[in-house]
């Protein structure tokens, strides 16, 4: 806008005194009208209202505000719950059209997996084994540890789609009329002859999407078959997303970290501890928990294969102010095992 | 606001209509304070702000499956926190406290919701700008906007006419706007 200079000081003048409460009857109908003779004034005062406005310095509190949202939320919540479990008809027709719009919810997710009827492959990659599938159009994907991949016998004519639940590395047989998507989550990566790693463990802190060569399509699906995109990667593009805090991230480095778990290797480039540990868990089938959390942005580089656990920390010890503590695994009273624990200190001089 | 703001929403968004709490959290964190302040330009009553705001975020979550946001999510948030703040006036007008009359033109206080800038926005740019004003301009505007001080009580510690003081706010209002002109 090039002439703001052109609105007189008497009309600022007349603001001022409506904001402060000063102005008469008069003046405020004077002002009302000049807003309403034109539409650049009308934008002008919007702005300066704005100003106005948004200087105002309140002392609010948002974390109580928020207890009590959500106390308010609890509270209106519960009486449901009693209504199902003493009206037991009422509950089964409740349930029944959930049911219903949850399956045509999913159906409309999967159509291009179930269209002519075929069958659907489910592939577990369980801990400890990383699983190399296959698919129908020559794709390769590598499945970490304690992932699944779901895809069809035969790809339909419109699209190539699988669905993975953890971490997946993808090469994709090029096709540019013919995009592959991968579903992951609240997710849909759309590729054309690339490779690419995804992560996106149901439970983790962070999933991240990983471009190697190609080019890659980031969307958020909201509704069935409604997506948008986020994101548009180009090789050695990677896109964090942070669940907890709702972050985006796109950083630009080689992506190689991000994949070497197929080929056995673990590789960390200037990696902050509090991130490598949640690979090290994976990797290892171990809960990693880092106590101090001084040490928790400590930074290495370090590249590790065939090693185990205990040598890893042994080795990340050499250098650098930490030290660790094993506890094993535990007999619960229903005869299972709870997972082995590694705790990370900070090693005082 | 970071600058993946748009993607994050979107992502929040879907997360929310799910029913996840978190996300709620995240959203209420994120736009409670600005959406308390932006209520008060209606009200001029911080606790009725509070609770209209509050109200805001409750009816969003009850209502969380059917949402149908076009605009962005802020324009959203803004939108129904003033679309409450016109109707509670309208209700209440007897009340003096308000600092809009219901016998007042619309045009008045209807804000566009869709370019609005926040006060968390606003902020930094703000005062930066300030520094770069006259004293004798940004120090009536502080003591207005930041301590929240009426005309009459400015002229009063200052000494001079609340003619003046109504003069140099305005000048203080015309430099900023030219020195946040790009922004707003």
């Amino acid at each position: 806008m090039e002439n703001q200079n052109t609105i007189p000081e008497s009309y600022i003048d007349l603001m001022v005194k409506y904001f402060g409460g000063t102005a008469t009857e008069e003046e405020k109908q004077e002002l009302a009208s000049l807003i309403r003779s034109s539409e650049a004034l009308r934008d002008e005062f919007q702005r300066y209202r704005n100003l106005w406005d948004a200087s105002r310095h309140t002392s609010v509190s948002a974390d109580q505000a928020l207890l009590n949202t959500l106390d308010r939320i609890s509270s209106r919540e519960k009486p449901v719950l009693k209504l199902i479990s003493l009206w037991q008809k009422v509950a089964a027709i409740l349930v029944i059209p959930l049911l219903i719009s949850a399956i045509w919810f999913f159906s409309a997710y999967y159509q291009s997996l179930k269209s002519d009827r075929t069958l659907s492959h489910t592939v577990y990659s369980s801990f400890g084994s990383i699983t190399e599938i296959n698919l129908p159009d020559g794709s390769k994907v590598w499945l970490n540890t304690g992932s699944r991949l779901k895809y069809p016998e035969r790809f339909d004519n419109k699209s190539r789609t699988v669905e993975l639940s953890g971490e997946a590395f993808f090469e994709v047989k090029s096709d540019a009329g013919y995009p592959f998507h991968v579903i992951a989550g609240d997710f849909m990566v759309k590729a054309t002859g690339t490779r690419f790693n995804v992560m996106a463990y149901e439970n983790s802190p962070q999933y991240s999407f990983a471009l190697a060569e190609g080019k890659i399509d980031v969307s958020v699906m909201n509704s069935p078959g409604k997506m948008q995109r986020i994101a548009r990667l180009d090789p050695s593009q990677i896109l964090k997303y942070d669940i907890s805090r709702n972050k985006f991230q796109k950083i630009s480095e080689d992506p190689y970290k991000y994949f070497s778990w197929k080929d056995g290797k673990m590789v960390f480039r200037n990696d902050p501890l509090g991130e490598m540990v949640y690979r090290i868990g994976l990797q290892y089938n171990v809960d990693v928990e880092v106590k101090d959390d001084q040490i928790r942005n400590q930074r290495f580089y370090a590249t590790f294969q065939n090693q185990s656990v205990t040598e890893v920390f042994d080795l990340l010890k050499l250098s650098s102010p930490i030290d660790y503590v094993i506890h094993p695994q535990k007999v619960l009273p229903d005869g299972s095992y709870t997972r082995k624990k590694i705790v990370i200190y900070s090693k005082s001089e | 606001m970071s600058g993946h703001d748009f993607e994050e929403n979107l992502v929040l968004l879907n997360r929310l209509k799910k029913g996840d709490k978190t996300s709620f959290t995240l959203l209420f964190t994120k736009y409670y304070k600005d959406l308390v302040n932006f209520s008060f330009s209606y009200t001029n009553d911080i606790q009725e702000s509070e609770e209209l705001v509050q109200d805001v975020f409750l009816r969003i979550w009850e209502n969380r499956q059917s949402l149908q946001i076009t605009v962005s999510l802020k324009s959203y948030l803004l939108k129904s926190v003033q679309n409450r703040c016109i109707d509670l006036i309208r209700h209440r007008n007897i009340q003096k406290k308000y600092r809009i009359s219901i016998l007042e033109d619309p045009v008045l206080y209807e804000t566009s919701t869709d370019h609005y800038v926040l006060h968390s926005e606003l902020e930094i740019r703000l005062n930066d700008a300030l520094q770069m004003i006259a004293e004798e301009y940004s120090k009536p505007f502080r003591m207005s906007r930041f301590e929240g001080q009426k005309y009459d009580v400015i002229a009063e510690e200052l000494k001079v006419s609340v003619r003046t003081v109504e003069v140099r706010i305005a000048k203080a209002l015309q430099l900023l706007r030219e020195e946040l002109k790009d922004f707003l």
